[in-house]
């Protein structure tokens, strides 16, 4: 690691200041030193010298004095015995002076002359004292002479000149007082100067440390923070000393583990490394192998907080110092986002390829598919057009064409819609619709189909709200999608079976259920789980799968899902499949579904099935009208209830007859039932497929009225107004009429109010033709698709009839997969003549628009007009 | 058909040449079907939805009523349905059940001459 200067805060600590401040000291030091040592020095000079000098002076002058009053003593008296005593005081104190003199001499300080001058005075006065006492003859006056003219005025001169040195030492001592003072002074300045400033210097050093300090803390709080908030752990680990130095304080965060346990607890190290290499590996590096270069390495670990795996980078780094090892930095960075990111990344990249794909096989698919029938299209016009007199072959090729651009136009209507769907065009619509016309109608489609190929068709309805609010278009093609689909899987002798029922409620919507089940070939789970992808095909279809967009459940799926809905699928290869569709529909307005009258309660009523479930939806619907019912399965079970009842008292009002059963049909039930009870009891027979054929038997027998399955509210009404309204009246004679013979023509009309469908009827007949009535749109239907082809040479059609009025009616015919489907004339009846009505009956298929109410003439000559026509052909 | 007839039927808003025209002449059937009139049950139908005031109903009924009257030369009748359509279409519910009260009477009549004399 270089070293690098900190940009900002102080320079570099300067190493003047410490030295500075240790060289005042030293200066104090000694200079305080040396002040104490000189003033000791003058103490003790003040002391050998003044002090000692002015004792000395004073022994000296008292010496002196002494000897002065002794010879004083001479003046008075000169005795022997004087002279002795004061030759004696003398001789002791002569070494007196002569030793503070010797003193006085040796240390006075002042001038030098002060000394002799005292000397000289003492010699004197010693010469004189002792030629004094040497001369004790010498007389009185003598004596006296010497004493005071001469000697008194020494001993004065003496003590004056002692005086002088005297003062001269006391003045010396004051001096040096005075200067000791000085000294003094200027020390104690100098100390004072000196300490404060080694005061501020140190203060002033002290706080450049503190500053220092505080940074570096600064920069270790930084450091702190800055690796616990980053998200990678460091740790830096000492090699030399084998410890640690630092941990950054985010391992809780990052990895779950505490500092404390992380250092501390191995067991806790090992758990965390999810694989056993990384953590060797770390474990190798932090105990014994030296690394020299830095390493990398991924390791997942398992974050003991959260519970979840993490994939870490670890890098190690060693930091070399001479030539060794001194330090490892280790950091552990997140890299679990980046793993995620990557398999993201490459999983779309994987995704789009695939749909690349995909895309890629549809279209070439579509090709294929496209061209097939356009191909057929274009091949059968041609051979066609070769052939224009064949009637037969261009039959055929009219056929061929118009199944193939129907093929073709389905499949194009499924990529369009495919298309729409994702690029997200499509809105569900919300608007009443009839649900009981539309499963009509799919009923009626779907059964002609089933019929055609053997296999067996059911619809039932669970329902009694036949208006809802929802988008009708979608759903149809949802069921329209799945029944085909289960048509076309479902070999003959199968059975494929559309159920409607209501499974919840959620505030206004009704959810309901539909279920297309089939006995068919099935799907395995693997294409189960691909099936609603766009273009997946069953590949073990086989022959079955006849082309197809492989778009159909798709679509079926995207729009289940606009919708709001959910749809489920059960199936296994061999087992058949069922579809279960759940959708969400508002309750639209019932228009008929209350009771009309008074004479409709407490009808009983009693119906007759073999199927129990018909049997028991019959009855609640029934009883939801407000009637008493009770149900059996059989028919003969039926008459003998009847009988009962009759004989009890309280009889059946209406008598509601499954056609198809086992041991006795509806009808053989009905005629048994008429012979016994009269003209009151209404029977209806029941039935999921057409009667029309069996009307007149029907009606022999006894029969009023018929009613379709499924049974819904409004159709048994009308059943039942029917079978009240009229007995049974035979079909008017057919009677010839003027100039228009239709005989041999075979004409289906459907009316639903019974005097004009009479009226009508009986119009045909009188000018020959046979007719096949029927009173509602559904039964025109069925009657047309059961019938084989050529059967009928003309379809009129009410267009005002509920359930299934003409329009729809029409709709189904022109789209059965039948030759003359296409051909067979169809007329509109109506009172609506206006353009719009016109045009509509146009639309749904219809050829010509008949005015009611009817004119004879008018219909005559029409349908002279499309006879003739057909046979000028 | 006798002469009796005719003109009771004639008076009672009939008109017998139109109808016969539109069935081709055959009296009989026009007999039949006349006959059969009052057994249909619309005019019923009618009354009831507009007690219960159900307009979707009684379109229907009446409609229907207009047909059958217009099939048997009931001109006055089959008028006061096709007012009466007319009304109910629009919404004007209060003007159809006026013209229902008209509607009601010449049914009445009709049917009243119908029943008798035969």
């Amino acid at each position: 690691m270089r070293n690098r200067k900190w940009k900002n805060g102080g320079e570099r600590i300067n190493i003047v200041w410490p030295v500075l401040v240790c060289g005042l000291a030293l200066l104090f030091a000694v200079l305080s030193t040396s002040t104490i040592l000189s003033m000791n020095q003058d103490l003790s000079a003040l002391y050998e010298y003044p002090y000692l000098n002015a004792q000395h002076i004073n022994r000296a002058a008292n010496a002196v004095s002494l000897m002065r009053q002794g010879m004083n003593r001479l003046a008075i008296r000169r005795g022997a015995k004087d002279y002795a005593a004061v030759r004696t005081l003398v001789e002791e104190a002569m070494p007196e002076l002569e030793e503070s003199l010797d003193y006085i001499a040796g240390h006075y300080l002042g001038p030098a002359e002060d000394v002799d001058v005292l000397k000289d005075a003492a010699e004197q006065i010693v010469v004189l004292q002792q030629e004094l006492l040497e001369h004790e003859e010498y007389e009185a006056q003598k004596a006296k002479r010497l004493l005071e003219e001469e000697l008194a005025p020494l001993y004065d001169q003496f003590m004056e000149d002692s005086n002088v040195v005297m003062v001269w030492s006391t003045a010396a001592v004051r001096e040096m007082d005075r200067e000791s003072d000085h000294t003094t002074r200027k020390v104690v300045i100098l100390a004072a100067v000196m300490t404060l400033f080694i005061l501020t210097v140190s203060v002033l050093y002290y706080r450049s440390i503190q500053k220092k300090s505080r940074e570096l803390e600064g920069r270790e709080l930084l450091f702190s923070l800055l690796t616990e908030t980053i998200d990678d752990v460091v740790y830096i680990y000492h090699a030399t000393r084998r410890e640690s130095e630092f941990l950054s304080g985010n391992t809780e965060r990052v990895l779950g583990l505490t500092e404390e346990e992380l250092l501390r607890d191995p067991d806790k190290r090992r758990a965390m490394f999810a694989d056993q290499e990384s953590f060797r590996m770390v474990e190798a590096i932090f105990r014994g192998t030296v690394l020299r270069k830095p390493v990398e390495r991924e390791c997942r670990i398992m974050n003991p907080k959260t519970k979840r795996e993490q994939w870490m980078l670890l890098q190690v780094y060693p930091v070399l110092q001479d030539g060794g090892v001194e330090r490892y930095i280790a950091k552990l960075e997140d890299q679990t986002e980046e793993r995620r990111t990557r398999q993201t990344l490459r999983d779309a990249l994987e995704n789009a390829r695939q749909a690349n794909a995909a895309k890629r096989n549809f279209l070439s698919r579509m090709s294929h598919e496209i061209r097939t029938p356009m191909n057929a299209i274009i091949g059968m016009t041609a051979i066609a057009a070769a052939d224009p007199d064949d009637r037969a072959k261009t039959e055929e090729c009219l056929t061929k064409i118009a199944y193939s651009s129907k093929y073709l136009l389905s499949i194009i209507n499924d990529v369009l819609d495919m298309s729409a769907i994702e690029s997200g065009k499509i809105s569900i619509t919300r608007e009443p619709f009839d649900l009981a016309r539309l499963l009509t109608e799919l009923g009626a489609v779907y059964e002609s189909q089933c019929a055609s190929r053997g296999v067996q068709f059911a619809l039932t309805n669970d329902l009694s709200e036949e208006h809802l609010i929802g988008d009708q278009v979608r759903l149809n093609q949802i069921l329209h999608n799945l029944l085909s689909n289960a048509v076309k899987f479902t070999p003959a002798g199968g059975r494929v079976r559309l159920e409607v029922g209501q499974t919840g409620q959620q505030g206004v919507y009704r959810q309901l259920c539909f279920t297309v089940s089939d006995t068919g070939i099935g799907m395995d789970e693997g294409f189960q789980k691909r099936m609603y992808l766009p273009f997946e095909q069953d590949p073990h279809a086989g022959v079955l799968r006849q082309g197809g967009t492989g778009l159909g459940l798709a679509i079926v799926r995207n729009l289940v899902t606009l919708m709001g809905g959910n749809i489920r699928v059960k199936s296994a290869p061999g087992k058949g499949s069922v579809f279960q569709v759940e959708l969400p529909f508002e309750p639209g307005q019932s228009v008929c579904c209350t009771v009309e009258s008074g004479e409709r309660k407490d009808l009983r009523v009693l119906v007759a099935d073999d199927d129990r479930g018909t049997c028991e939806h019959a009855a609640l619907l029934l009883e939801r009208m407000g009637m008493s019912v009770r149900w059996v399965l059989s028919g003969a079970e039926a008459v003998e209830e009847i009988l009962w009842a009759c004989a009890d008292g309280t009889d059946y009002d209406v008598c509601i007859l499954d056609w198809q059963m086992p041991g006795m049909d509806g009808i053989e039930t009905a005629r048994r039932i008429r012979e016994r009870v009269g003209p009151d009891l209404l029977i209806i027979i029941l039935s999921a497929y057409d009667w029309s054929g069996v009307e007149p038997q029907a009606r022999a027998a006894g029969v009023n009225a018929f009613l379709s399955k499924p049974m819904f509210p409004s159709n048994l009404h009308r059943a039942l107004r029917e079978a009240a309204g009229h007995g049974k009246t035979p079909p008017a004679p057919a009677r010839r009429c003027g100039r228009y013979d239709f005989t041999g023509r075979r004409i289906l009309l459907a009316e639903d109010n019974q005097l004009n469908l009479e009226i009508a009827a009986a119009l045909l007949e009188s000018a020959g033709a046979a007719v096949d009535q029927v009173s509602e749109g559904r039964a025109a239907v069925r009657a047309f698709a059961q019938s084989p082809p050529g059967t009928y040479d003309m379809i009129l059609l009410d267009v005002q009839m509920p359930v299934l009025d003409g329009h729809g009616a029409a709709r189904a015919i022109r789209a059965c997969p039948r030759p003359d489907a296409a051909r067979i004339p169809i007329f509109a009846m109506t009172a609506n003549a206006f353009a719009e009505d016109v045009a509509a009956a146009k639309a749904a298929g219809m050829n010509e628009h008949v005015a009611k109410p009817i004119d004879a003439e008018a219909l005559y000559a029409l349908l002279d007009a499309y006879f003739r026509g057909d046979k000028e052909e | 058909m006798e002469q009796n007839r005719w003109d009771a039927l004639q008076n009672a808003g009939i008109d017998l040449p139109d109808a016969l025209r539109r069935m081709a002449g055959n009296t009989e059937l026009l007999e039949k079907f006349l006959m059969r009139f009052p057994e249909d049950d619309n005019f019923g139908i009618l009354g009831r939805a507009l007690d219960g005031a159900d307009w979707d109903t009684a379109l229907i009924a009446v409609h229907t009523l207009k047909g059958i009257s217009g099939n048997l030369g009931m001109g006055r009748l089959c008028q006061c349905c096709c007012r009466m359509v007319e009304q109910l279409r629009a919404g004007d519910t209060a003007g159809a059940r006026a013209s229902y009260n008209e509607l009601a009477g010449v049914y009445r009549a009709l049917c009243g001459a119908l029943k008798g004399g035969v």
